[in-house]
């Protein structure tokens, strides 16, 4: 489903990405872990190219792109595979829950008003929000926020859909509604890969589990071994904290 | 006061209102609604980073931010001739007027698309939207939105600023007044009514700021 060959990417002089090569299978969940400023995220916004490397190659679904030939065209097709749920949420605040998930169908894909209002709805009962899809973004909770974050994204039926840290910004108390929905998503087949501090999220959702430092893949593998067991030095020390609790 | 003052206040105020009626509104709605058009395309060239282009935005700012609206007008209307190039004062005070206006609404419009949150362009950017559509959809109704305040207290002080056009012979409010001063010996009191004629014009304009800012909260956006 998604594969990422000799992925580079530096900013100045400092590289973030050193050859990242990866496959992710089709329905696949992939927690991807490791200390701040490692390239988790900017790998994933590699993967939908917020971000742009400066080489390598990544195949999405039927869409590829080579970092060296990008061109406009290249940049939506793989936008429109993918789509992205924020640290911060960033939904429109200019429009309400609803539009908020039609806009991007409307707009974008061209689907009818009337055929996105219910595609919409049954994604926001599944979210439970339905009887907020009139609220303004800024009447929501955080985890509310994100909830219909998490629906605009799955309405796009994308080939893959990227979590950047969906609970990092979350107060405490608010992190599982938001995980609780991103599980049901996880174990909907729907390729997912998350980039999360949440360790035990990821033993339990995740199929397999990455370990990011310094811009390279430390170590990969089952996501109950990686975390409860793993092999590389780095990852243990990584993970030192977690495990003694 | 006496009796003849209040009866002159009273004799001029139509005198007065008319040409308030006839030049000063038209002139300031023509001049901001071009000014605002001005002001779009300058700031979606500086956005847009379009190279040659950008680089006269900007100096077109400069040079209008930087100088007296009276100079403009001068050199517009008086100086102009000299080059081949001669107005009417109409037109010359309405493009004095939006081009003053352009300038300063233009980084009004500028700051206000700035400051869209650069996570929701992130966003309009992950579920596959084009820079246009971005634009159309997300930024620019939020940054209209947040300009309306700063966008209003250009329009109010182009009210006042029309009366600028009486030194370029525009028989507008201002200037009418200044005759009806001349021939009745009564400066103060003229003074004062055309002041408070203009301070009703802001009024309804303040109340007009009010009634956009509602709309748009409503709609949210």
């Amino acid at each position: 489903m998604i594969t990422v060959k000799n992925l580079y990417k530096s900013f100045g002089h400092l590289d973030v990405l050193k050859n990242i090569n990866l496959d992710i299978n089709e329905g696949e969940t992939l927690a991807i872990i490791g200390p701040s400023g490692s390239g988790k995220s900017t790998f994933l916004r590699c993967l939908n190219l917020l971000e742009v490397p400066q080489k390598g190659e990544v195949t999405i679904g039927q869409h590829h792109y080579n970092a060296q030939k990008l061109d406009k065209k290249k940049f939506l097709d793989i936008r429109r595979s993918t789509a992205m749920v924020f640290q911060g949420y960033h939904l429109f605040e200019n429009k309400n829950v609803i539009k908020n998930i039609t806009l991007p169908l409307t707009v974008v894909k061209k689907i009818p008003e009337k055929e996105a209002v219910q595609t919409a709805e049954k994604l926001l009962e599944r979210v439970g929000l339905l009887d907020k899809k009139n609220y303004y973004p800024s009447q929501l909770s955080g985890g509310q926020q994100q909830r219909v974050a998490i629906a605009r994204a799955l309405a796009l039926k994308p080939d893959v859909i990227l979590f950047d840290e969906p609970t990092s910004a979350l107060d405490p108390e608010l992190v599982q509604e938001v995980l609780d929905v991103i599980k049901k998503v996880a174990q909907d087949n729907i390729t997912t890969v998350i980039v999360t501090h949440e360790m035990s999220f990821a033993r339990d959702v995740a199929d397999r589990v990455l370990f990011m430092d310094k811009g390279e893949i430390v170590e990969i593998g089952d996501a109950r071994q990686v975390i409860t067991q793993p092999h590389q030095e780095r990852t243990k020390q990584f993970l030192q904290r977690f495990l003694e609790n | 006061m006496s009796e003849k003052v209040i009866e002159i206040i009273f004799s001029s105020f139509w005198k007065m209102l008319l040409p308030g009626i006839v030049y000063t509104i038209p002139l300031t709605v023509v001049s901001f609604g071009l000014g605002l058009l001005i002001a779009i395309v300058t700031a979606s060239i500086r956005i847009a980073n379009i190279k040659i282009l950008k680089q006269f935005c900007q100096f077109y700012v400069w040079v209008f931010r930087g100088t007296p609206l009276l100079v403009q007008l001068f050199i517009i209307f008086y100086g102009l001739p000299n080059i081949g190039i001669l107005l009417d004062p109409i037109p010359s005070a309405i493009i004095a007027f939006s081009l003053n206006v352009g300038a300063y609404a233009s980084e009004t419009i500028r700051g206000s698309i700035l400051s869209v949150p650069k996570g929701q362009i992130e966003a309009a950017y992950s579920v596959g939207m084009t820079y246009f559509q971005l634009m159309i959809h997300i930024v620019l109704p939020q940054a209209i939105k947040m300009s309306v305040p700063a966008l209003f207290n250009t329009f109010i002080g182009l009210v006042k600023d029309t009366s600028l056009a009486a030194n370029i012979t525009v028989s507008e409010m201002f200037m009418v007044t200044q005759r009806i001063a001349a021939a009745t010996y009564e400066p103060l009191a003229l003074y004062i009514e055309v002041g408070f004629i203009y301070l009703v014009f802001c009024t309804a304009l303040t109340y007009l700021q009010k009634y956009v800012e509602k709309k748009f909260d409503l709609k949210g956006e």
